[in-house]
C-alpha cells in the first residue's frame, strides 16, 4: 500500500491570547495566568490524529468551533502547531515541494477584488512558477470548468458569493495538485453550484487525486465521501468509511410480517404492539439483539415474513450523537471539578 | 524571484487602483500648485521659495503615503484573508514580504516621478527657462490627475483596465500613449531641473524606502494603528536625529548632594535619548534643501554614502521583519 497523502499524529494547537498573551516570546508566560484581557490560553486542537490515503475523498466533519479550520490551517502552514507531527504528501509540514503539489481553498475566501478572473489565476500560476503558456491555458480551462466563462471581463469585486467560491476552487486547481484541501467548499452555493462542486470533486478522484474537505452539509458528505472523520472539541472522535461508521451503529431492525392476527403475540414474552400497520402488514421495530427471538415468535404466531431490515443511523444522527456525547462528558467533568 | 515579482506587481496594481492612494496623489499635486501660486506672489524669491516648499512637500507627502500604505500592506492581506491562499503556495514567507516591499517601492517611485514632474513643470514655468515645456509637463500631469480622479470617482467609461468594461485594446493603446508621452516629458524634466534638485529627489526616495521598511517591520507583528504611530514616531525621531544624538540636559541649579543625584538621573535620560536616536534611522542626511536652494551640486560621495547607509538600514529592518513574519500565525 502506498504512503498516506496526509498523516497527522497528535497535532495540538494552543493559542496565547489577550493584550500581553499575544506578545512574542513572553506571551505564553502571560497567557498561563488566565486573566481575561491580559493573557489567556485556549486549546483549539487537542491532539488530532488521522491518515488520508491516496485517491480517496475524505470528509472532515465537526460542529462550529470544533477546531477543523485550525487543523486545516496547520496542515497548510498558516499556523504553527504547538506540538504533534504531520506529513503532507510524504513531506513535513511547510515543505515547499509538498506545497507545489497542493491546492487549498480557505473558508469564506476573499480575493484581490480588483483583478479579473484571468489576471487572478495568472497571479496564482506565477506563485507556482508556471510558464506563461501554461498559466494562460490552465486559467482559461479552469474558468470554463467552474462555469465562469461569461464573467471573464469583470473584476472580482462584482462577483456574487457563489462566483467567488467558484473562483476559489479554480485557484486551488491552477497547479493541477495531487492533494486538494477544501474548507467548506459548498458554503454559499446554490443547489446547482453544489452539484458542480461535487462533480469537480468526483472528476478529481477519477484522475487519481486526493480530496480532503471539511463541510457542514452532511447530505453532500454522505453522497461523495469514501471516508469521514468527526471532530468535536479539538479531537477526532470517529473516523472510518461511512459504511463502517453507520453499520456499526445500527439503531434497530424492522421486521415486517403479513397474516398476523391482532392478538397473536398476546401472553407471550414478546408481546408488543406493532410500530406501523398498513392494510395486511405489520412492522415491528426491535433492538438488534432481539431479532432472532422476535422473528421466531412472529413465525410461530402464524405470521408470514416479508422483510427484516437493519435500520442504520443517519449521518446526521451519528454527528449529533457524537457531539452530544462529548458535550455531556465535558459538563460532567466540569460538575465534578466544582 | 519570479514569485516575488508576481507579488510585487500585484501590490503595485493594488496601490494604483486604490482610491485613497489616488486621492493622496491628487492632494499632493494640488498642494504643489498652491505653493507655486503663493511663491509667484513673493518678491524676487519665487524660485527659492518654490524649491524649498516644493521639496519639503514632496518629501513629506511621499513619507506619509509610504507610512499609510506600508502599515496596511501586510495587515490587509491577513485581515481580508487573502494571505490564506497565497501562503500555502510554494513560496517562503520572506519572499512574500519582500515582494510586498518591492511593490510598494515601485509605487513610490511612480509617485515621486509624478510629484517630481509636477515640480519640474512648475519650476520651468516659474523660471521662464522652458515655459512651453513646463506647460506640456503640466498638461501630462493633467492627464495623470484625470486618470486618478477616474479611479476615485469610479467611472466605468474611462478606465477599462480597472473596470473591465471596454475592449482591452483600447486600454492598452491609451496606457501606451500615456507611458510614451509621460516618459518623454520625464526625460525633458531630468534635463531641465537643476542637478541638485534631481539628487534631492533621489535621496527623498531613499528616505521613503527606509520609512516603508520600518512600517513593514512594525506591521509584521502589530495593528495598522499602532504600526502607523510607531513608524511616525521613528520618522520624527529620524528627522531630528542629529539634535537628539547630541542631546544634553541643562545642569540643575542646585548645590551639594542634590546636584549629584540630578546628574545621575540626567545622564540616564540622556543615554536613553541617545540610544533611541541611535537605533532610529538618521533621516537628517536626506534633507538636502540648503544645497538645492543655494544651487550647489550635492557631492556624489555624499549621495553614495547616504544611499549605502539607507540600503543597510533597509536590509537589517527587512531581515527583522521577515523573522517576525515567518513566526506569525495567520488565525
Amino acid at each position: 500500500m502506498s504512503a498516506p497523502v496526509l498523516d497527522v499524529s497528535g497535532l495540538v494547537k494552543t493559542f496565547d491570547l489577550g493584550f500581553l498573551g499575544g506578545l512574542p516570546v513572553v506571551g505564553p508566560w502571560f497567557s498561563r495566568m488566565q486573566i481575561k484581557g491580559i493573557g489567556q490560553r485556549v486549546e483549539a486542537v487537542r491532539g488530532v490524529s488521522l491518515t488520508v490515503e491516496p485517491g480517496e475523498i475524505f470528509g472532515f466533519l465537526g460542529p462550529n468551533g470544533a477546531g477543523k479550520t485550525t487543523t486545516l490551517k496547520m496542515l497548510m502552514g498558516l499556523i504553527r502547531p504547538t506540538s504533534g507531527k504531520a506529513t503532507v504528501l510524504g513531506r513535513p509540514l511547510g515543505d515547499r515541494q509538498a506545497r507545489a503539489r497542493l491546492g487549498f481553498l480557505p473558508e469564506h475566501p476573499y480575493f484581490y477584488d480588483y483583478l479579473k478572473p484571468l489576471e487572478f489565476l495568472d497571479f496564482y500560476g506565477r506563485l507556482f512558477s508556471l510558464s506563461a503558456r501554461e498559466r494562460r491555458s490552465r486559467a482559461e480551462e479552469l474558468v470554463d470548468r467552474v462555469g465562469l466563462g461569461y464573467a471573464i471581463n469583470r473584476p472580482l469585486r462584482k462577483f456574487s458569493k457563489g462566483m467567488i467560491q467558484r473562483m476559489g476552487i479554480a485557484q486551488a486547481l491552477i497547479n493541477d495538485p495531487d492533494l486538494v484541501v477544501l474548507d467548506e467548499p459548498m458554503s454559499g452555493l446554490d443547489p446547482m453550484g453544489r452539484k458542480d462542486v461535487r462533480d469537480i470533486i468526483f472528476e478529481l478522484k477519477a484522475r487519481g487525486k486526493t480530496v480532503f474537505f471539511s463541510s457542514h452539509i452532511l447530505q453532500d458528505v454522505e453522497a461523495i465521501c469514501d471516508r469521514i472523520s468527526i471532530m468535536v472539541s479539538g479531537k477526532v472522535r470517529a473516523v472510518g468509511t461511512l459504511d463502517t461508521l453507520l453499520n456499526d451503529s445500527v439503531e434497530h431492525v424492522e421486521i415486517t410480517v403479513t397474516d398476523l392476527a391482532d392478538d397473536a403475540l398476546q401472553g407471550t414474552a414478546l408481546d408488543r404492539a406493532p410500530t406501523r400497520i398498513s392494510t395486511d402488514r405489520k412492522t415491528f421495530d426491535v433492538p438488534p439483539e432481539a431479532v432472532d427471538g422476535m422473528t421466531r415468535a412472529l413465525l410461530d404466531a402464524g405470521g408470514q415474513l416479508v422483510s427484516v431490515t437493519r435500520v442504520r443511523r443517519s449521518l446526521e444522527a451519528l454527528f449529533v450523537d457524537t457531539a452530544r456525547q462529548v458535550e455531556n462528558a465535558h459538563s460532567e467533568t466540569a460538575e465534578a471539578s466544582t | 524571484m519570479s514569485q516575488m515579482l508576481a507579488i510585487a506587481l500585484n501590490t503595485f496594481r493594488e496601490a494604483i487602483r486604490n482610491r485613497l492612494f489616488a486621492a493622496m496623489v491628487l492632494f499632493a499635486i494640488g498642494m504643489l500648485v498652491v505653493v507655486a501660486a503663493f511663491s509667484s506672489a513673493s518678491l524676487n524669491e519665487e524660485v527659492r521659495l518654490m524649491k524649498d516648499m516644493g521639496l519639503f512637500l514632496t518629501s513629506t507627502f511621499s513619507v506619509l503615503i509610504s507610512i499609510f500604505v506600508g502599515v496596511n500592506l501586510v495587515y490587509k492581506e491577513i485581515e481580508r484573508k487573502t494571505i490564506y491562499t497565497v501562503a500555502p503556495k510554494p513560496i517562503f514567507r520572506a519572499q512574500f514580504l519582500f515582494g510586498k516591499y518591492l511593490g510598494l517601492s515601485l509605487t513610490l517611485a511612480v509617485l515621486l516621478v509624478i510629484l517630481g514632474s509636477a515640480l519640474a513643470g512648475l519650476y520651468a514655468v516659474a523660471t521662464d527657462a522652458g515655459s512651453l515645456l513646463g506647460w506640456l509637463i503640466l498638461l501630462w500631469l493633467g492627464w495623470v490627475v484625470l486618470d486618478f480622479a477616474v479611479v476615485i470617482i469610479g467611472s466605468r467609461r474611462l478606465t477599462p483596465g480597472s473596470r473591465g468594461e471596454l475592449p482591452i485594446a483600447f486600454d492598452t493603446i491609451r496606457r501606451g500613449l500615456a507611458f510614451i508621452f509621460g516618459g518623454l516629458l520625464v526625460a525633458y524634466t531630468v534635463m531641465l531641473l537643476p542637478s541638485s534638485m534631481l539628487q534631492a529627489l533621489l535621496l527623498i526616495y531613499v528616505e521613503t524606502q527606509i520609512v516603508t521598511a520600518v512600517a513593514l517591520l512594525f506591521s509584521s507583528f502589530s495593528s495598522p494603528m499602532l504600526s502607523g504611530l510607531l513608524t511616525f514616531g521613528v520618522f520624527v525621531i529620524g528627522r531630528f536625529s542629529d539634535r537628539l544624538s547630541t542631546f544634553k540636559l541643562e545642569p540643575a541649579k542646585t548645590i551639594g548632594d542634590a546636584v549629584a543625584v540630578a546628574d545621575d538621573s540626567m545622564q540616564g535620560v540622556e543615554s536613553i535619548v541617545h540610544f533611541v536616536a541611535d537605533i532610529c534611522p538618521d533621516l537628517t542626511i536626506y534633507n538636502t534643501t540648503p544645497y538645492v536652494v543655494y544651487e550647489q551640486s550635492i557631492p556624489w560621495a555624499y549621495m553614495g554614502q547616504s544611499t549605502v547607509y539607507g540600503l543597510s538600514y533597509i536590509a537589517v529592518t527587512l531581515a527583522l521583519a521577515a523573522i517576525m513574519f515567518s513566526r506569525r500565525d495567520f488565525v
